[in-house]
């Protein structure tokens, strides 16, 4: 195989040091304060100004703070750095079309097109920086080589290797910089690496030149990986990231429609258009958006669900019904809403000055104060109609079956997450699962949907003082403060040696509407000291009690104050 | 299947009866071919008579009787109020089944309850606060969702519940309401309620039982009364008939 067959011209946008400022983006530290991502053992990303005070990678915090007291230590998140990225990867999706992501920071693109289109790849290069830069604010570099491995390379020196020379680019170069392609661990490439330096070979040209079944008898496929590389070739095309365009038809209504059937007849030529569209291309959509202006220049937008048991499939007719409903709807309720508000500004500006004779194009904000006055019970009619197909899907992806669900279900359910994260904010949907802990509180992890954070404790570990089962299905988000009182009417104690002073008889709410219950049975108090080595430690003894609306309530009682922590009902 | 396959060939006589002149009549065939589909329909778990949309999610087996089809019947509300655990015990089985779970301005849900009752938390979503966009949320979850769970916080007016009840009808989802809500199809009320095992200090709560009064509508207009213990595990192993023959309220459990 030669270098020419195989290697693919690729460009690399590079953003250096991504983890950090994306830490720091988020944290919204300066950019002239020095800082580093670490993950409790050693500092992962370095900063521009931190690396010039001496901070490298792999340091541990003091050592850290010590060449630079200053630094700024952030925590390391993958999920905050994919996130943060998502922005420059649309920048450079607007100057070319398709690109893939290979790690937060680092976007691969191909570069023959592009490159043509642009002139040349310094040009591409150029742009590509350029719109990086004023759509996000980060600073980028651009290289230009065959084969990924120098492209990355060429990156991290911001050089455009010409075509063909990529072997000889990366024969004098030591093979400590294949760990810059490494997308998962790096780990067993260092160990390689390092094998291979022990054997005598210290640079690509040393490894390219072995025999290829030698390497891959020794090395295994890591070292066959590692030779491909050397060679200047690609283990594989760049898979581009594509979306799917949405699929649109549309029409101009003349003379303009004022009825439904006149309309209709136009949407079912539409419907048949689209419907052979995505028949011609496979696929199906998720969503219908059916758009309609008016001759009065507004537009009327609706979406309408057509995925599974809603439309029960779509066809031309289906389509047609959808928007013939639609039609309806506006065609009535148009004329509705403007006969109302043409009425009210009619009373509202009967000495106001005249208003303009019609056929002044009415646009945005001022557009129904040069109406003429029309009789009202004239519809405003449809001089444009267009369907769109959103969210479009391969057909076969979503195959119901014979009874039960259909097999798309949990892509549609990530979908509709998807769109109330988009409704509420990204924390406004979160994921849910058990973890080690005692409290009732700690033993739930809580992460915003589509955020792989693991669970900090692990919940195959004992975790003794824990509450017995079952779980209480009401947890009080803020705990109530209560009194617990015994028969006497004096509150109830639990002392050092955990000791109640009396039996509890009556639960009293103070804060919110005072009330009171009666206690008809209790268990506990079982005594919890978290922490006391720490400099918040944390100590309380629970309470579970039997009130008399025949609910259970689980107690806290910590120096002396009782709170109702959960409710068991 | 055998049991159909058997019971099928039999009622519509195998190549053996057909010469015989004493095999069953056209009637008899017909009400035999009946029968055996109206057991694979409830052995399936699908209402008898029901199209694709009226699917139904499967509830245990101790709750089948509060129901009024045996499961939770999709494109329906139901309102569970007075107890959360017999909320969550009523999911259980859907949610292990492969049904996706969202709960919606319910932040005082016990999610370690959940896990215990059976739901699996894999296949869960939470959204604690929607804030003056719970319709909104709402509605969109309902497109992708199979059980939507909506708390008190959820703020909507009964126009916003109408509106989504119909939508959930539309899209055959289940709406679960832990208040109030208008036009729910299934409203299961706790008249009362106890715990057992707290023996004055020496156990711990450990058993809920629950008298559960039901009203509604559409086959569900008949009211009934029926005692239920959670946590549901405890019975796994006992047979369903037995626990039903025991009067409430005289077995000592655990």
């Amino acid at each position: 195989m030669s270098t020419e067959t195989t290697a693919t011209r690729t460009a690399v946008l590079w953003v250096p040091d991504w983890p950090v400022l994306a830490a720091m983006r988020a944290a919204q530290v300066p950019a002239h304060v020095p800082a580093a991502t670490h993950d409790g053992r050693r500092v992962l990303a370095v900063s521009a100004t931190a690396r010039a005070q001496g901070v490298r990678r792999g340091m541990r915090r003091r050592r850290a703070q010590e060449c630079c007291p200053e630094i700024e230590l952030l925590d390391a998140d993958d999920g905050r750095d994919a996130r943060e990225f998502e922005p420059v990867a649309l920048a450079a999706e607007t100057v070319v079309a398709g690109i893939e992501v290979a790690r937060p920071g680092l976007l691969l693109l191909p570069s023959g097109g592009p490159a043509r289109y642009h002139g040349t790849e310094e040009r591409l290069a150029q742009v590509l920086v350029e719109r990086v830069a004023q759509d996000t604010g980060h600073e980028s570099q651009v290289g230009v080589a065959d084969g990924i491995l120098a492209a990355v390379l060429a990156a991290r020196a911001s050089a455009v290797v010409p075509a063909g020379t990529s072997r000889a680019y990366l024969a004098p170069r030591p093979l400590g910089e294949l760990a810059h392609v490494v997308v998962g661990d790096a780990q067993p490439v260092a160990q390689l690496v390092d094998l291979l330096g022990r054997l005598g070979l210290r640079t690509f040209a040393d490894l390219a030149a072995l025999p290829a079944a030698s390497v891959r008898s020794r090395f295994g496929d890591l070292g066959a990986w590692a030779q491909r590389l050397a060679q200047g070739e690609d283990l594989r095309p760049p898979a581009r990231r594509r979306i799917e365009a949405d699929v649109a038809v549309e029409c101009e209504l003349d003379p303009p429609a004022e009825r439904v059937d006149v309309a209709t007849f136009a949407a079912r030529r539409l419907a048949e258009d689209l419907h052979a569209q995505l028949v011609e291309r496979s696929s199906s959509c998720g969503r219908l958006r059916i758009t309609a202006r008016t001759e009065d220049g507004r537009e009327l937008e609706r979406t309408w669900r057509c995925d599974d048991g809603a439309m029960g499939g779509l066809t031309a007719a289906r389509i047609t019904d959808r928007v013939r409903w639609q039609l309806e709807g506006w065609l009535t309720a148009s004329r509705v809403a403007l006969g109302q508000r043409r009425r009210q500004e009619q009373r509202q500006r009967r000495q106001g000055p005249r208003r303009d004779a019609r056929g002044t194009e009415p646009d945005d904000g001022t557009a129904f104060d040069d109406l003429p006055d029309l009789p009202e019970d004239r519809p405003s009619p449809l001089v444009r109609l267009a369907i769109t197909a959103e969210e479009v899907v391969a057909a076969g992806v979503e195959q119901p079956r014979l009874w039960g669900a259909s097999s798309g279900e949990d892509a549609r359910a990530q979908r509709a997450l998807g769109r109330v994260q988009g409704l509420l904010g990204g924390d406004g949907v979160l994921s849910v699962v058990t973890q080690g802990g005692r409290d009732v509180h700690d033993q739930v992890h809580l992460a915003p949907w589509g955020d792989a954070a693991p669970a900090p404790r692990r919940a195959d570990l004992p975790w003794p003082g824990r509450l017995p089962e079952p779980a209480p299905a009401l947890v009080l988000d803020v705990p109530e403060d209560v009194t617990v009182l015994d028969d006497g009417g004096a509150p109830v104690r639990v002392d050092v040696r955990l000791a109640m002073s009396a039996p509890p008889a009556t639960v009293r709410w103070e804060s919110g509407r005072p009330r009171s219950a009666r206690v008809l049975g209790w268990a506990g108090p079982w005594p919890l000291a978290e922490r006391w080595w720490s400099q918040t430690p944390r100590r309380r003894a629970y309470l579970q009690v039997l009130l008399d609306d025949g609910r259970g309530v689980l107690l806290a009682s910590a120096q002396g104050r009782w709170t109702v922590e959960a409710v068991y009902d | 299947m055998t049991l159909v396959d058997d019971a099928l060939l039999a009622a519509l006589g195998g190549p053996a009866d057909t010469a015989g002149a004493t095999g069953p009549t056209h009637a008899e065939r017909t009400l035999l071919a009946r029968s055996v589909l109206r057991r694979a329909e409830l052995s399936a778990r699908r209402a008898p008579g029901s199209t694709g949309e009226e699917r139904l999610l499967p509830v245990p087996d101790e709750l089948t009787g509060l129901l009024p089809f045996g499961g939770l019947q999709r494109g329906t509300a139901v309102v569970v109020d007075g107890s959360t655990s017999l909320l969550l015990a009523l999911l259980s089985e859907a949610s292990r089944t492969g049904a996706w779970t969202a709960m919606v301005g319910f932040p005082r849900l016990g999610v370690l309850a959940a896990a215990e009752a059976g739901i699996d938390l894999g296949r869960v979503a939470l959204v604690p606060s929607p804030g003056p966009d719970a319709a909104a949320a709402v509605a969109a979850l309902l497109d992708g969702i199979d059980v939507v769970v909506v708390g008190p916080q959820a703020a909507l007016t009964d126009t916003d519940r109408r509106r989504l009840t119909s939508r959930a009808r539309e899209r055959g989802n289940l709406l679960v309401a832990a208040q109030p809500w208008a036009g729910a199809h299934v409203v299961l009320t706790v008249r009362e309620g106890t715990w057992s095992g707290v023996d004055q200090g020496a156990g711990y709560l450990r058993r809920r039982r629950l008298t559960v009064e039901r009203s509604g509508r559409a086959g569900a207009s008949r009211g009934i009364e029926r005692q239920v213990e959670l946590p549901l595990r405890a019975h796994a192993v006992k047979n369903p008939r037995q626990v039903e023959k025991t009067p409430p309220g005289l077995r000592l459990v655990g």
